[in-house]
Protein backbone atom coordinates (compact mmCIF):
# COMPACT_ATOMS: atom_id res chain seq x y z
CA UNK A 1 0.00 0.00 0.00
CA UNK A 2 2.13 2.85 1.70
CA UNK A 3 4.58 3.63 3.82
CA UNK A 4 4.23 3.92 7.14
CA UNK A 5 3.49 8.06 7.96
CA UNK A 6 6.04 9.87 9.23
CA UNK A 7 4.02 11.04 12.53
CA UNK A 8 2.09 8.57 14.71
CA UNK A 9 -0.82 10.16 16.79
CA UNK A 10 -2.89 7.27 17.04
CA UNK A 11 -5.83 8.31 20.11
CA UNK A 12 -4.81 11.88 19.40
CA UNK A 13 -7.15 14.81 18.00
CA UNK A 14 -6.31 17.79 16.04
CA UNK A 15 -7.95 20.75 15.29
CA UNK A 16 -7.61 22.39 11.56
CA UNK A 17 -8.97 25.66 10.56
CA UNK A 18 -9.80 26.76 6.93
CA UNK A 19 -10.20 22.51 6.07
CA UNK A 20 -12.89 22.98 3.26
CA UNK A 21 -9.94 23.38 0.58
CA UNK A 22 -6.45 23.30 -0.49
CA UNK A 23 -3.54 23.32 2.53
CA UNK A 24 -6.14 22.87 5.45
CA UNK A 25 -7.92 19.94 3.66
CA UNK A 26 -4.41 18.23 3.05
CA UNK A 27 -3.48 18.77 6.28
CA UNK A 28 -6.77 17.67 8.12
CA UNK A 29 -6.24 14.27 5.93
CA UNK A 30 -2.61 13.88 6.51
CA UNK A 31 -3.26 13.98 10.38
CA UNK A 32 -5.87 11.41 9.69
CA UNK A 33 -3.82 9.29 7.68
CA UNK A 34 -1.18 9.34 10.90
CA UNK A 35 -4.08 8.03 12.90
CA UNK A 36 -5.49 11.46 14.51
CA UNK A 37 -9.12 12.17 15.10
CA UNK A 38 -10.11 15.87 13.56
CA UNK A 39 -12.23 18.51 14.11
CA UNK A 40 -12.17 20.58 10.96
CA UNK A 41 -14.01 24.00 10.46
CA UNK A 42 -14.52 26.63 7.30
CA UNK A 43 -16.73 29.18 7.20
CA UNK A 44 -19.43 27.17 5.26
CA UNK A 45 -20.37 23.95 6.46
CA UNK A 46 -21.17 22.11 3.59
CA UNK A 47 -17.73 22.49 2.19
CA UNK A 48 -16.31 20.80 5.10
CA UNK A 49 -18.62 17.86 3.60
CA UNK A 50 -15.58 16.08 1.53
CA UNK A 51 -12.73 16.48 3.99
CA UNK A 52 -14.86 15.40 6.32
CA UNK A 53 -16.18 12.10 4.43
CA UNK A 54 -12.63 11.47 3.44
CA UNK A 55 -11.44 11.34 6.98
CA UNK A 56 -14.08 9.18 7.92
CA UNK A 57 -13.19 6.82 5.00
CA UNK A 58 -9.58 6.58 7.06
CA UNK A 59 -11.43 5.36 9.76
CA UNK A 60 -11.22 7.81 12.09
CA UNK A 61 -13.58 10.55 13.36
CA UNK A 62 -14.18 14.08 11.86
CA UNK A 63 -16.24 16.66 13.18
CA UNK A 64 -17.34 19.31 11.02
CA UNK A 65 -17.82 22.92 12.27
CA UNK A 66 -18.79 26.01 11.08
CA UNK A 67 -16.53 28.69 12.46
CA UNK A 68 -15.77 32.63 10.64
CA UNK A 69 -12.56 33.76 12.64
CA UNK A 70 -13.15 37.33 11.99
CA UNK A 71 -16.53 36.46 14.51
CA UNK A 72 -13.58 36.16 17.71
CA UNK A 73 -16.84 35.81 20.23
CA UNK A 74 -17.34 32.13 18.94
CA UNK A 75 -14.24 31.18 18.92
CA UNK A 76 -14.38 29.41 22.16
CA UNK A 77 -17.90 27.76 21.60
CA UNK A 78 -15.93 25.99 18.20
CA UNK A 79 -13.09 24.83 20.65
CA UNK A 80 -15.60 23.55 23.54
CA UNK A 81 -17.85 21.18 20.83
CA UNK A 82 -14.82 19.95 18.91
CA UNK A 83 -13.72 18.65 22.75
CA UNK A 84 -17.18 17.69 23.15
CA UNK A 85 -16.98 16.04 19.90
CA UNK A 86 -13.61 14.35 20.28
CA UNK A 87 -12.90 14.11 24.09
CA UNK A 88 -9.62 15.60 23.76
CA UNK A 89 -7.53 18.50 21.48
CA UNK A 90 -3.71 17.81 21.35
CA UNK A 91 -2.98 19.65 17.98
CA UNK A 92 -4.07 22.82 16.64
CA UNK A 93 -3.43 24.16 13.04
CA UNK A 94 -4.10 27.71 12.62
CA UNK A 95 -4.42 27.39 8.64
CA UNK A 96 -7.54 29.41 7.99
CA UNK A 97 -6.78 33.26 6.54
CA UNK A 98 -4.11 32.20 4.75
CA UNK A 99 -5.27 33.71 0.74
CA UNK B 1 -40.41 -9.61 7.18
CA UNK B 2 -40.56 -6.62 5.06
CA UNK B 3 -37.43 -5.65 2.88
CA UNK B 4 -36.17 -2.21 4.43
CA UNK B 5 -32.61 -2.95 3.56
CA UNK B 6 -31.53 -0.32 0.90
CA UNK B 7 -34.92 2.06 1.71
CA UNK B 8 -33.78 5.44 2.39
CA UNK B 9 -36.29 7.61 4.32
CA UNK B 10 -36.13 11.57 4.59
CA UNK B 11 -38.45 12.69 7.02
CA UNK B 12 -39.32 15.89 7.76
CA UNK B 13 -35.97 17.36 7.44
CA UNK B 14 -34.93 20.80 7.89
CA UNK B 15 -31.73 22.93 7.91
CA UNK B 16 -31.13 26.09 8.91
CA UNK B 17 -27.41 27.86 9.30
CA UNK B 18 -25.65 31.16 9.95
CA UNK B 19 -25.91 33.08 13.42
CA UNK B 20 -28.65 35.30 14.75
CA UNK B 21 -30.06 37.60 11.71
CA UNK B 22 -28.05 36.32 8.96
CA UNK B 23 -29.59 33.05 9.79
CA UNK B 24 -30.73 31.16 6.71
CA UNK B 25 -33.19 28.34 6.09
CA UNK B 26 -31.80 26.29 3.49
CA UNK B 27 -34.27 23.34 3.88
CA UNK B 28 -37.75 23.33 4.99
CA UNK B 29 -40.01 20.16 6.34
CA UNK B 30 -38.62 17.48 3.40
CA UNK B 31 -40.12 14.00 3.19
CA UNK B 32 -39.94 10.90 0.81
CA UNK B 33 -38.67 7.33 0.67
CA UNK B 34 -36.43 5.77 -1.54
CA UNK B 35 -37.39 2.27 -2.27
CA UNK B 36 -34.65 -0.40 -2.43
CA UNK B 37 -33.08 -0.41 -5.93
CA UNK B 38 -34.85 2.52 -7.21
CA UNK B 39 -32.66 5.48 -8.92
CA UNK B 40 -33.75 8.28 -7.54
CA UNK B 41 -32.60 11.62 -8.97
CA UNK B 42 -32.80 14.92 -7.23
CA UNK B 43 -32.51 18.26 -9.06
CA UNK B 44 -33.26 22.00 -8.20
CA UNK B 45 -31.85 25.38 -8.47
CA UNK B 46 -28.30 26.22 -7.53
CA UNK B 47 -28.45 26.38 -3.53
CA UNK B 48 -31.57 24.59 -2.72
CA UNK B 49 -30.14 22.81 -0.45
CA UNK B 50 -30.25 19.71 -2.76
CA UNK B 51 -26.98 18.15 -2.02
CA UNK B 52 -26.41 19.27 1.67
CA UNK B 53 -30.00 16.72 1.83
CA UNK B 54 -27.52 14.16 0.56
CA UNK B 55 -25.18 15.23 2.57
CA UNK B 56 -27.79 15.13 6.13
CA UNK B 57 -29.19 11.31 4.23
CA UNK B 58 -24.94 10.37 4.18
CA UNK B 59 -24.39 11.30 7.88
CA UNK B 60 -21.58 14.13 7.52
CA UNK B 61 -23.99 16.93 8.10
CA UNK B 62 -27.17 17.18 10.96
CA UNK B 63 -30.51 18.26 9.66
CA UNK B 64 -32.07 21.16 12.15
CA UNK B 65 -35.28 19.22 12.59
CA UNK B 66 -36.61 15.99 11.64
CA UNK B 67 -34.09 12.85 10.11
CA UNK B 68 -33.16 10.53 7.98
CA UNK B 69 -33.56 6.75 8.21
CA UNK B 70 -31.61 3.99 5.75
CA UNK B 71 -32.39 0.55 5.88
CA UNK B 72 -35.03 1.39 8.65
CA UNK B 73 -32.10 3.16 11.13
CA UNK B 74 -32.15 6.31 11.86
CA UNK B 75 -28.69 7.86 10.26
CA UNK B 76 -26.34 9.55 13.20
CA UNK B 77 -22.90 9.38 11.38
CA UNK B 78 -21.36 8.12 8.10
CA UNK B 79 -21.51 4.02 7.64
CA UNK B 80 -20.36 1.51 5.15
CA UNK B 81 -24.11 0.92 4.40
CA UNK B 82 -24.01 3.85 2.55
CA UNK B 83 -21.35 4.76 -0.11
CA UNK B 84 -20.83 8.16 -1.24
CA UNK B 85 -19.50 10.20 -4.45
CA UNK B 86 -18.02 13.59 -4.74
CA UNK B 87 -18.52 15.89 -7.82
CA UNK B 88 -14.65 16.58 -6.99
CA UNK B 89 -11.52 14.22 -6.06
CA UNK B 90 -11.97 12.58 -2.67
CA UNK B 91 -9.09 9.73 -3.85
CA UNK B 92 -6.23 9.54 -1.58
CA UNK B 93 -3.39 11.45 -3.31
CA UNK B 94 -1.01 8.87 -1.83
CA UNK B 95 -2.61 5.89 -2.84
CA UNK B 96 -2.66 3.91 -6.54
CA UNK B 97 -5.35 3.61 -8.04
CA UNK B 98 -5.98 -0.08 -7.09
CA UNK B 99 -5.41 0.62 -3.07
CA UNK B 100 -8.06 4.04 -3.62
CA UNK B 101 -10.59 0.88 -4.65
CA UNK B 102 -9.60 -1.02 -2.33
CA UNK B 103 -8.68 1.03 0.64
CA UNK B 104 -12.61 0.18 2.21
CA UNK B 105 -11.82 -3.54 2.08
CA UNK B 106 -8.71 -3.61 3.69
CA UNK B 107 -10.21 -2.06 6.45
CA UNK B 108 -12.58 -4.38 6.77
CA UNK B 109 -9.98 -6.60 7.16
CA UNK B 110 -10.91 -9.02 3.75
CA UNK B 111 -8.25 -11.06 3.19
CA UNK B 112 -5.92 -10.32 0.76
CA UNK B 113 -7.09 -12.60 -2.09
CA UNK B 114 -10.79 -11.96 -2.02
CA UNK B 115 -10.02 -8.10 -2.02
CA UNK B 116 -7.67 -8.03 -4.61
CA UNK B 117 -10.18 -10.07 -6.54
CA UNK B 118 -12.84 -7.81 -6.24
CA UNK B 119 -10.34 -4.95 -7.38
CA UNK B 120 -10.10 -6.15 -10.55
CA UNK B 121 -13.35 -6.63 -11.07
CA UNK B 122 -14.24 -2.67 -10.53
CA UNK B 123 -10.99 -1.97 -12.38
CA UNK B 124 -12.27 -3.77 -15.30
CA UNK B 125 -15.71 -2.56 -15.17
CA UNK B 126 -14.59 1.63 -15.10
CA UNK B 127 -12.34 0.63 -17.78
CA UNK B 128 -9.14 1.44 -15.72
CA UNK B 129 -7.17 -1.74 -15.76
CA UNK B 130 -4.24 -0.21 -17.20
CA UNK B 131 -3.93 2.22 -14.66
CA UNK B 132 -4.00 0.33 -11.72
CA UNK B 133 -0.31 1.59 -10.75
CA UNK B 134 -1.05 5.08 -11.59
CA UNK B 135 -1.51 7.65 -8.48
CA UNK B 136 -4.79 9.98 -8.73
CA UNK B 137 -2.51 12.99 -10.07
CA UNK B 138 -1.85 11.24 -13.33
CA UNK B 139 -5.25 10.73 -14.02
CA UNK B 140 -7.88 13.25 -15.84
CA UNK B 141 -11.20 14.56 -14.08
CA UNK B 142 -12.98 11.36 -15.99
CA UNK B 143 -10.87 9.08 -14.71
CA UNK B 144 -10.62 10.15 -11.52
CA UNK B 145 -14.38 10.18 -11.32
CA UNK B 146 -14.56 6.62 -12.72
CA UNK B 147 -11.67 5.46 -9.62
CA UNK B 148 -14.39 7.02 -7.23
CA UNK B 149 -16.98 5.30 -8.56
CA UNK B 150 -15.17 2.20 -8.65
CA UNK B 151 -14.19 2.80 -5.11
CA UNK B 152 -17.59 3.53 -3.75
CA UNK B 153 -18.97 0.20 -5.42
CA UNK B 154 -15.98 -1.96 -4.63
CA UNK B 155 -17.49 -1.24 -0.97
CA UNK B 156 -20.83 -2.61 -1.43
CA UNK B 157 -22.86 -0.08 0.31
CA UNK B 158 -26.76 -0.68 0.02
CA UNK B 159 -27.32 3.00 -0.87
CA UNK B 160 -25.06 5.19 -3.16
CA UNK B 161 -25.24 8.67 -2.80
CA UNK B 162 -24.01 10.53 -5.83
CA UNK B 163 -23.75 14.84 -5.74
CA UNK B 164 -23.16 16.02 -9.68
CA UNK B 165 -20.37 13.14 -9.67
CA UNK B 166 -20.26 14.55 -13.46
CA UNK B 167 -20.52 18.46 -12.95
CA UNK B 168 -17.13 18.89 -12.93
CA UNK B 169 -16.48 16.99 -16.72
CA UNK B 170 -16.50 18.37 -19.90
CA UNK B 171 -19.88 17.06 -22.12
CA UNK B 172 -18.23 14.54 -23.81
CA UNK B 173 -16.68 13.17 -20.73
CA UNK B 174 -19.74 13.25 -19.03
CA UNK B 175 -21.63 11.25 -21.45
CA UNK B 176 -19.72 8.43 -21.37
CA UNK B 177 -19.42 8.73 -17.62
CA UNK B 178 -23.43 8.17 -17.68
CA UNK B 179 -23.37 5.34 -20.28
CA UNK B 180 -21.00 3.82 -17.84
CA UNK B 181 -22.80 4.29 -14.90
CA UNK B 182 -26.38 3.28 -16.26
CA UNK B 183 -24.13 -0.04 -17.41
CA UNK B 184 -23.18 -0.41 -13.90
CA UNK B 185 -26.21 -0.01 -12.18
CA UNK B 186 -28.15 -1.85 -14.56
CA UNK B 187 -26.63 -4.90 -12.77
CA UNK B 188 -25.63 -4.10 -9.43
CA UNK B 189 -29.43 -2.26 -9.21
CA UNK B 190 -28.14 -0.43 -5.64
CA UNK B 191 -30.59 2.29 -4.04
CA UNK B 192 -28.96 5.59 -5.57
CA UNK B 193 -29.69 9.32 -4.21
CA UNK B 194 -28.05 11.50 -7.47
CA UNK B 195 -27.78 14.88 -7.25
CA UNK B 196 -27.97 16.71 -10.54
CA UNK B 197 -28.71 20.35 -12.23
CA UNK B 198 -28.67 18.58 -15.73
CA UNK B 199 -32.14 17.32 -16.48
CA UNK B 200 -31.17 15.12 -19.33
CA UNK B 201 -28.72 13.63 -16.90
CA UNK B 202 -32.09 13.47 -14.34
CA UNK B 203 -34.06 11.27 -17.13
CA UNK B 204 -31.81 9.60 -18.67
CA UNK B 205 -30.60 8.19 -15.29
CA UNK B 206 -33.76 8.07 -13.40
CA UNK B 207 -36.45 5.87 -12.10
CA UNK B 208 -38.20 9.23 -10.62
CA UNK B 209 -36.95 12.93 -10.65
CA UNK B 210 -37.82 15.05 -7.50
CA UNK B 211 -38.07 18.52 -8.35
CA UNK B 212 -37.06 21.05 -5.32
CA UNK B 213 -37.84 24.64 -5.23
CA UNK B 214 -35.62 27.38 -4.96
CA UNK B 215 -34.26 28.13 -1.45
CA UNK B 216 -35.50 27.25 1.19
CA UNK B 217 -35.36 23.82 -0.34
CA UNK B 218 -39.31 21.83 -0.44
CA UNK B 219 -40.52 18.95 -2.73
CA UNK B 220 -41.84 20.61 -5.52
CA UNK B 221 -42.88 17.53 -7.78
CA UNK B 222 -42.46 13.99 -7.79
CA UNK B 223 -42.26 12.50 -11.79
CA UNK B 224 -41.77 9.01 -12.33
CA UNK B 225 -39.70 8.27 -15.08
CA UNK B 226 -41.24 5.24 -17.20
CA UNK B 227 -38.61 4.85 -19.68
CA UNK B 228 -38.06 1.01 -20.29
CA UNK B 229 -34.44 0.01 -19.36
CA UNK B 230 -32.16 -0.74 -20.73
CA UNK B 231 -31.20 2.94 -21.87
CA UNK B 232 -28.78 4.56 -23.50
CA UNK B 233 -28.69 8.59 -24.47
CA UNK B 234 -29.94 8.45 -27.83
CA UNK B 235 -33.57 7.91 -25.83
CA UNK B 236 -33.03 12.07 -25.37
CA UNK B 237 -34.29 12.32 -28.83
CA UNK B 238 -37.29 10.21 -28.20
CA UNK B 239 -40.71 11.98 -27.79
CA UNK B 240 -41.60 10.80 -24.15
CA UNK B 241 -38.50 11.76 -23.58
CA UNK B 242 -38.49 15.39 -24.49
CA UNK B 243 -42.15 15.65 -23.06
CA UNK B 244 -40.88 14.78 -19.51
CA UNK B 245 -37.84 17.63 -20.25
CA UNK B 246 -40.47 20.26 -20.61
CA UNK B 247 -42.42 19.23 -17.63
CA UNK B 248 -39.46 19.32 -15.37
CA UNK B 249 -38.68 22.84 -17.14
CA UNK B 250 -41.55 24.25 -16.63
CA UNK B 251 -41.83 22.97 -12.90
CA UNK B 252 -37.80 24.99 -12.42
CA UNK B 253 -38.69 27.64 -14.45
CA UNK B 254 -40.89 29.03 -11.57
CA UNK B 255 -38.29 28.67 -9.26
CA UNK B 256 -35.65 30.29 -11.20
CA UNK B 257 -38.07 32.97 -12.04
CA UNK B 258 -38.90 34.06 -8.57
CA UNK B 259 -34.89 34.53 -7.77
CA UNK B 260 -35.19 37.76 -10.46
Amino acid sequence: MSGPSLFDLTGQAALVTGASRGIGEQLALALARAGADVAITARSPEGLVPCAAAITALGRKAVPLELDLRDVKNIGAVVSAAVAGLGRLDVLVNNAGVE
Amino acid sequence: MTNTRGSLSIQNVSLSYGKAEKRVLALDGISFEVRSNQFTVIVGPSGCGKSSLLYIAAGLLEASAGGVTASGRLVEAPGADRGMVFQSYTLFPWLTVRDNIGYGLRRKSMPAAEREAIVARYLDEVGLTAFAGHYPKQLSGGMMQRVAIARALANDPDILLMDEPFGALDSQTRHSMQKLLLRVWEQSQKTVAFVTHDIDEAILLGDRVIVMTARPGKVKADIEINIPRPRAPEIELESEFISLKRRILNELRGEIDEDH
